[in-house]
Formats: structure tokens, sequence, C-alpha cells
């Protein structure tokens, strides 16, 4: 009778409560984005309008002079230009190398391809900390490269590859490569395989077919994969900094000197926010085509 | 006899297709060049040199040795091991409660999936700021709490999507009918719903375990001398020297990853894993 009562009691606030439910059970999720993101990103805003102080890094007032010195000194601003420029060169690189490897996978037997997807997760997952030793192993002065080099006779003494624009590409390349192939995948492998064959069988040849049937087909995906990539690089910081010279400093190596190195913490929340922006502007861009056209 | 055989080879020249061979030298090229680095790791790691060198020279296990005995390696590993245990506890437990606030429901909701997949879209160097800002203001600053915030926020995104995912495929039908047979609702949910979504449960623990461990950006901005990870570590070694060390150091993790890859594609196939 107790245990009856217990249960009746229980099934009755349930249903009560599951008008409500979705809300309670997701209210956590939301807690943390809104406490440990939207709050503390609300407060770099705040902060990148106050003024530099020295001990406490920023006093309460309101001054746009953070903002004034940022967009006034072309320091700052060719630091945005370089990244932008290695964003592209990136980006494109990525694809071209990308876009093969995916076109393989796609028409590849079910065995060929979990073995080739097990590689793409494993190479995905890897910490890019790790690929960057890798890196640095495979382009010192005493790495692979330089070896191989030396016993073919190509070159009579090592060669520096490493810290420049070439070790930087190759190091954000090598992060952005599965994500890229993962994208351009998931559409290649939807599109129907009819469309070629009634091209084929109208007459276009195997080019003329992929430019005018598979690409323009594919283009959403090649917008996803170029998303991943773009932000990556956007925002990159360790790649640069352990691949690169001075010449390869991106936004976000300035971010984090003007932070923990200057501690001029309005200044370094003004360039953060101005990354922020062309990151969105960029998604917002390159969203557009991920949806495809409209039949 | 001689006619056929020129068929035959003619035949057999039509047959290869340079395209196709052409596409599969280039990729497995490519599949080459960013694999190159994960192996050189693992190769460099059992060098007996101070120094890297091709080929390399002689066969230890000094490097490892040097990873187990040597500081700060054991020190920073236990703090990544700590950190990473309490972010999956936390996206584990908010990732789930969230998946299952959409079971059974028919329409979808696009705009709680924008709110929670957010933090993903924003590079760690941002997110790593703010919280170093907010953390000093609210005084948690030198704790271990920001980093293990700051990677829950990419946590439970993990769990959320692989959870939900679980859910979609459960047949409503089961429920329904432990329902129908007198469960209660607190009862079909621990004897039927559970048992169904908790292989998804602990895959999105493994990749919110994974990400969280081998996370460099926003550790770097949110750990202290006494919290630093072993990312971080690796990353300062790297600034200064190229020591074996951190082959060993490295090739842990390469390991953890193939363990990883393999653990969650073993339960959940591969169709999950690639949608992330």
């Amino acid at each position: 009778m107790g245990e009856e009562f217990k249960t009746g009691c229980l099934t009755v606030l349930w249903t009560k409560l599951a008008r409500y439910r979705m809300w309670i059970l997701i209210s956590p999720a939301f807690l943390q984005v809104l406490l440990f993101f939207v709050l503390p990103i609300l407060f770099l805003l705040r902060i990148s309008f106050s003024p530099v102080a020295p001990v406490t890094r920023y006093s309460p007032g309101f001054t746009l002079a953070n903002y004034f010195r940022f967009y006034t000194d072309l320091f700052y601003l060719n630091t945005f230009f370089f990244t932008f420029k290695l964003t592209a060169v990136v980006t494109i690189v990525t694809l071209l190398i990308a876009y093969p490897v995916a076109y393989l996978i796609a028409k590849s037997r079910p065995t060929a391809k979990a073995t080739y997807l097990t590689l793409l997760l494993i190479c995905m997952w890897t910490q890019y900390i790790v690929k960057i030793y890798g890196l640095v192993a495979l382009f010192s002065r005493d790495g692979l490269a330089n070896a191989l080099l030396l016993k073919m006779g190509i070159v009579q003494e090592p060669i520096q590859m490493l810290y420049n624009f070439f070790a930087v590409t190759v190091g954000l390349v090598q992060v952005s490569f599965p994500y890229m192939v993962l994208s351009l995948l998931g559409v290649l492998e939807k599109i129907d395989k009819s469309l070629k064959e009634a091209a084929r069988n109208l007459g276009a040849g195997r080019i003329r077919t992929f430019l005018q049937v598979t690409l323009p087909l594919s283009v959403p995906g090649i917008a996803a994969g170029c998303i991943f990539a773009a932000l990556w690089t956007l925002g990159s910081y360790a790649t640069p900094s352990l691949l690169g010279s001075e010449a390869q400093t991106t936004i976000a190596m300035r971010v984090e000197h003007e932070l923990l190195t200057t501690f001029n913490w309005p200044f370094g929340a003004v360039m953060a926010f101005n990354m922020l922006f062309s990151i969105v502007a960029v998604y917002l861009f390159l969203n557009q085509f991920t949806k495809g056209r409209k039949r | 006899m001689r006619n056929t055989s020129a068929r035959g080879k003619a035949e057999w020249l039509q047959k290869l297709d340079f395209y196709d061979i052409a596409l599969k030298l280039f990729s497995w090229a490519a599949f080459l060049f960013v694999l190159a680095p994960i192996i050189i790791v693992v190769v460099v790691s059992f060098t007996s040199k101070e120094m890297i060198s091709f080929p390399p020279k002689g066969f230890s296990l000094r490097w490892y040795y040097a990873f187990f005995t040597e500081p700060p390696w054991m020190e920073n590993f236990k703090n990544s091991i700590l950190i990473a245990t309490y972010s999956t506890l936390l996206s584990t437990s908010i990732g789930t409660l969230a998946a299952l606030s959409l079971k059974g429901k028919t329409r979808d909701y696009p705009k709680i999936n924008t709110v929670i997949l957010l933090p993903m879209m924003i590079p760690g160097v941002i997110l790593g700021i703010s919280l170093l800002m907010f953390s000093g203001k609210i005084g948690l600053y030198g704790t271990v709490w920001p980093v293990v915030l700051a990677h829950s926020l990419w946590g439970t995104p993990y769990v959320y999507m692989i959870v939900s995912s679980v859910l979609q495929g459960i047949d409503p039908a089961l429920e329904d009918a432990a329902r129908n047979l007198g469960a209660g609702p607190a009862k079909t949910f621990l004897l039927v719903t559970a048992p169904l979504i908790k292989t998804g449960i602990f895959v999105g623990a493994l990749f919110a375990f994974i990400s969280s461990f081998g996370e460099f950006i926003m550790a770097l901005f949110l750990t202290t001398g006494k919290t630093t990870t072993l990312p971080v570590q690796i990353f300062t070694s790297l600034k200064y020297d190229i020591s074996p060390v951190v082959a060993a150091v490295s090739t842990f993790f390469i390991v953890l990853t193939v363990l990883f890859v393999g653990t969650s594609v073993a339960l959940t196939g591969i169709k999950t894993l690639r949608s992330h």
C-alpha cells in the first residue's frame, strides 16, 4: 500500500514535471555555455574598452583608445593581413590535396574504405602538438628530409626547411587535411551515379563530366571543409610559433604576447575581438555555400 | 597465335585506367605526407642518442625511462589525467542530460544544437583568454577549474552529439512496452533506456577524455606552473630543444589515440565517428 502510494505520487510528479522536463534536462548545458562562454566573452568585450592599468591590468573607466590604436597601427593590421594570406594559402592547398583523396575513398570498396577512414581518424585525433614534433624531426638540419637529400646528392649541405612560411603551411595543412577529406567525402558519396553516367552517355569526357557535374555538386562539402581549415588557421597559435619565424606571426600569437608578456590586457582584448569578428565574417561567407543549390 | 597475344596485350592496356592509377598514387602520397610526422615520432623515440639523426642510431628505451622518471613529465602527466577526468565527468553528465531532453521529440531543435555546439566553433585562443580574465575576476585562477571548465565546453558537444544519435536509433516501442507492463518512468529509464544508451555514453566520454587530454591552447592560458599539462610541457620543450624524450611522450599520445580510435570504431562503427 505504502509502496504503491509512493510510486503513484512519483508518477504524478513526473507527469507534472514532464511539461518542463526538456528544459530541466537541458538547463545544465545552457548554464555551462552561459557561465563559462557567454559571460567570459562579454567580460572580454568590457575589458577591451578599459584604460590600461599597470598592476590590475585594466581599470574600470571607459575608453575607445585601444580600438583607435589598433585601427591606426600598421604593425598590428599587417599581422591581420598576414594571417589572412596564410589562411587563404592553407585552405587552398588543403583543398587541392584532400579532393583527390576524398574522391578515391568515395569510390573505394567497403574494406579499402574502412582502412582509409581508420587512417584518417588516427590522423585527425593525433594531437597537433605531436605532429609538430614529427615535422621538426622531418625538416630540421639533422632531419629525415635533409638526410635523404644529402644521400641522393641533390644538396651538398643541409638546407634550412624550418622556421619559414613553407613549414608553417605544411604544419597547418597537416591538421586541416582529415577534416577536409571527411567534409568532401560526405557530399561525394551522396552524388547520384546516374548523373555522371548521363553526362558520359551524352558524350562528355571524364574531365568535362568532373568539371560540370561532380565539382558543382560537391560545393557544399568544399565549403564545409574550407570553413574548418580557415577557422583553424585564423586562430592558429602553436604551429606558427613552433614552425615559423618572426615573419610568420599570427593574430593569436600577438594576442598571447599582449596578454602574457606585455600584460596589456585591454589591447589584447581588442585584438581578440577583431579576430573573432573576422572569424564570424569568414564563417558567414563560406556558410552560404554549404547548403547547396535549391532545385 | 601471335594475333591473340597482341590482342590480349591491347585489352590489358585498355583495362589500365590511367586516371585511376594517377588518383591512387596521388592519394597514397597524400596519406604518406600526413602520416609521416606520426611515424617519424615513433621511430625517433627509440633512438639511443641525445640528438635526432637519420637513419636512427641504436635502439633503446632510455627516453621512455626518462619520461617516467625525470621531472617534470610525471607531474604533468598526473595533472593531465586529473583535468581530463574532471572535465570528462562534467561533460558526460551535462551532455547526456542535454541529449535526453530531446528524447521522443519529433521536431528538430536546430537552435538548441547551435547553442550547445557554439563553443566548438570558437578558436581555443579566444576561449582561453576570455576564461583567463574571467577566472581571475571570480577567483578561480591558479586552480584546475578554469581549464576543466574550458575543456568541458568542448567535451559536452561530443557527448551530446553521440548520445543523441544513439537515442534516435532506439525503437520507442521498447519504452512503451515497459510502461504498459507497469514500469514507472524511473524504472523504464533504468531498465530499458539506460542499457541501450550506455555504450553511446561511454564512447562520448572517451571523446571528451581524449580531447581534454590532448588539448593544448586553452591549457596554455589556463594552467599555472603547478597545473601544467603534458601538451603544454611538450610545447615548452619544443620551444627550446628537440630532445627525444618529447618523442617518447608523443609516442605515448599516439598509442593512446590509436587505442581510442580502435575502441570507438569497434563499439559504434565508423559512421558515428565520421560525422564529427
